[in-house]
């Protein structure tokens, strides 16, 4: 055999080789590196969280960006999903990325129980301690870990009708003491002075969580949550009786209990009260009234304490601890788009949703009026604002604090009866070691 | 007995029980095992996956509970009264459409509640409930009953009445055109012989119509108490077992130790309870029913 022909025979060895390895690679490569990302979120196009347009988005520009990811979207009610998502872990089914709520108590139970995987060292990785408030990183967290991503920064305030203050020739309230007045001015004139309901049960919540922070004090709340304080303390006694005081004195429509929040943001769209206790959640009804909405923070109550809300981070992004390695690093990549400055424009001109940030710069957004002041009066008093309360509470207090609040407000019980069930109900969460601490 | 012939019979049953394995397999895995399971859980405290032996704990905590008993005479005010209305109207209802023409097609349009999801019910009922704008407020206002007008689905006192006259509008409905099924395979002799005898409409049906109708009345009866022993769809939807506790009810109180509060074992407790109270009634109907 010439040396000619030992080299060609070598060359074509080598050749064929190279061949089957790389065409071996290719389908291996092809093969192993579709990953599939299942993900369950609340974003629909009306409503509470209508952010679809943006997911879409952010869907599609991270598929564009990784080819060999596939990303599938399921959408549910925000309401449904707290118990749907509940229900999927405890039968193995969830999806590998959920936005689901509550943070806090509930997220805390389920990261114990190590249904979550822990975000902390992705969160390192991409920086998102350095942009996340430090409430929404304490509500995500657990034993120190993040087993959450918070997304959505949470307000609770008034939403007023100003053409019907103009028509009646009413002041915005100021302080307190002008919203007390207004409730005889609108009864008369045959109004509401606040749109509230409570059939859904944590509406009221979200109002006592308020409470607590105007009359109790944020202080007094983390002695309450993380300390030795009771419910039934003065403090919390007297915030509860300004929430009895004002369904006994005809605040609210009639029969409220019995009212959904969606009844209840029909029931300010009809022009049927002046104001509307709500959610920045809800937000995106009110740019479709036929009236012009405007929004202010509940005023402040006592003298000593200052102006104050409730803040919340409701939902929050969950990586499924039973998920693949591969798709859980997929999923913490995404939300790291999914929350970036190039999404941040999409999220809050289209979505109408507002990531949490330490620092919004208003000006640079396109968006209505009431929703660029909601969001500005309520990082205003941002430091001062209170705690909410279904995020903290175990559920089996939570379940004690629907009910009984609902009856309190109802006129059933007292306002010492319902503090004296929820310090009972506390007391054996305590026992039972239930109680949520970050 | 010749041996052959025992062993012919034997083999027959054994044929014969090979058809019904595949049902009894699937009747043991997804019924009785879980049953099973159900009682074991309830003997047992959790702490996550493992479990300790408690005893009859979790049956001494539930008879000292006052949510479930609020709950379980709930339940046993919703089965009163669907057997008095539902089963009462639908008999009537059966009695009077036996004797006119077209009366399987009348009874399809009162069955049509029937085939609406409860889901899809509650929802449009809480909107019909609403005190301003509901359909229910809307109508006693038009005939001058305005006094009569009540915030429907949160005053504790009435609640469960309304969210039961909801419940009996989607079952009265089933109940008559069962109830018409049965009545029209009795004999047409009967009623014609004792207008002879001149017994009058009362009497025949008093005599007549129920005595017929008895296997089938204790059915409904059986159908009925377990449905709404365990009914749970329209008050989640509509109220939630609200105002407080004043709708709450069985199936409800579990759902939500299980699903909200991820509890296992005391809910498995109440499931048992709730078991032994309705295989209890039914076998006392069923007793009842032979010793008559």
């Amino acid at each position: 055999m010439s040396c000619k022909e030992d080299k060609m025979r070598k060359g074509l060895t080598y050749l064929l080789m190279i061949l089957i390895v790389s065409s071996f690679s290719a389908v291996a490569a092809h093969c192993q590196e579709t990953i599939f990302v299942h993900v369950w979120d609340q974003f629909g196009y009306k409503g509470m969280t209508a952010g679809a347009p943006a997911m879409e988005k952010v869907v599609n520009e991270y598929m564009k960006l990784h080819p060999n990811v596939k990303i599938s979207r399921t959408f549910y009610d925000p309401i449904a999903m707290r118990e749907i998502y509940l229900l999927a872990i405890k039968a193995g089914e969830e999806p590998d990325l959920a936005y689901t709520w509550p943070q806090g108590a509930v997220m805390g139970k389920l990261a114990g129980a190590g249904e979550l995987y822990p975000m902390t060292e992705m969160a390192k990785e991409f920086g998102w301690f350095e942009k996340l408030t430090d409430l929404a990183i304490s509500y995500c967290s657990y034993k120190g870990d993040l087993y959450a991503y918070p997304f959505e920064q949470d307000y609770f305030g008034l939403y007023y009708n100003k053409d019907l203050f103009n028509e009646l020739g009413l002041e915005v309230p100021r302080s307190y003491e002008d919203l007390l007045k207004l409730r005889q001015k609108a009864q008369d004139a045959g109004y509401a002075t606040l749109a509230f309901g409570n059939r859904e049960m944590w509406e009221a919540t979200n109002v006592l969580s308020m409470l607590f922070a105007l009359v109790a004090g944020k202080e007094k709340e983390e002695e309450l949550f993380f300390g030795d304080a009771k419910w039934t303390d003065s403090e919390f006694v007297e915030a509860a009786q300004t929430f009895r005081d004002w369904a006994d004195q005809g605040f609210f429509p009639a029969g409220f209990n019995s009212l959904t929040c969606g009844e209840r943001i029909s029931y300010f769209s009809r022009g049927k009260a002046l104001m509307e206790l709500g959610g920045s959640w809800v937000i995106e009804p009110h740019f479709e009234m036929d009236f012009d909405v405007g929004v202010i923070m509940f005023p402040q109550i006592k003298k000593n304490l200052p102006q104050a809300t409730m803040q919340g981070v409701g939902s929050g992004w969950q990586i499924s601890a039973d998920a693949p390695l591969k798709v859980q690093k997929e999923a913490a990549r995404f939300l790291d788009l999914l929350d970036s400055e190039q999404f941040m424009k999409i999220w809050i001109e289209e979505g109408k949703v507002v990531p949490i940030r330490k620092k919004i710069n208003w000006a640079q957004y396109d968006v209505p009026q009431v929703m660029k002041t909601f969001y500005e009066e309520g990082e205003k008093i941002t430091d001062v604002s209170g705690y909410d309360l279904h995020t903290n509470l175990p559920e089996s207090v939570t379940d004690v604090l629907y009910r009984n609040l609902q009856m309190m407000l109802g006129g059933t019980i007292s306002v010492q009866e319902f503090l004296g069930r929820m310090q009972e109900a506390w007391e054996k969460a305590k026992a039972a070691q239930e109680i949520y601490l970050p | 007995m010749h041996a052959s012939t025992r062993y012919r019979k034997v083999w027959k049953n054994a044929g014969s029980l090979l058809f019904i394995l595949p049902a009894l397999l699937f009747y043991l895995s997804f019924v009785l095992i879980p049953v099973l399971q159900n009682v074991v859980f309830s003997l047992f405290e959790w702490q996550g996956p493992s479990g300790h032996f408690v005893g009859i704990a979790n049956y001494v905590r539930l008879f000292q509970d006052p949510i479930f008993y609020n709950a379980l005479i709930h339940n046993v005010i919703w089965v009163s009264l669907t057997l008095l209305f539902p089963l009462g109207i639908g008999l009537v209802l059966a009695a009077t459409l036996v004797k006119v023409r077209h009366r399987t097609s009348i009874a399809a349009i009162y069955f049509v509640p029937r085939t609406v999801p409860f889901v899809v019910s509650g929802a449009i009922w809480g909107l019909m409930y609403n005190y301003e704008i509901g359909l229910v407020n809307f109508l006693l206002d038009e005939i001058g009953l305005s006094s009569l007008k009540r915030v429907w689905l949160a005053d504790p006192s009435i609640t469960l009445y309304a969210l039961n006259f909801l419940g009996a509008w989607t079952f009265f409905g089933f109940c008559s055109l069962i109830l018409l099924n049965a009545l029209q395979n009795v004999d047409p002799c009967l009623y014609e012989a004792a207008e002879i005898d001149g017994a009058s409409s009362f009497h025949q049906f008093r005599y007549i119509t129920i005595p017929m109708l008895k296997n089938t009345i204790i059915f409904l009866i059986v159908y009925s108490t377990i449905a709404a022993m365990t009914f749970f769809d329209l008050v989640h939807i509509t109220t939630q077992g609200g105002p407080g506790y004043a709708t709450d009810v069985v199936s409800l109180y579990i759902y939500r130790l299980v699903v909200r509060e991820g509890k296992i074992a005391y809910p498995a407790t109440i499931s048992v309870m709730l078991s032994i109270i309705i295989l209890g009634f039914t076998l006392v109907v069923i007793r009842l029913r032979r010793e008559d």
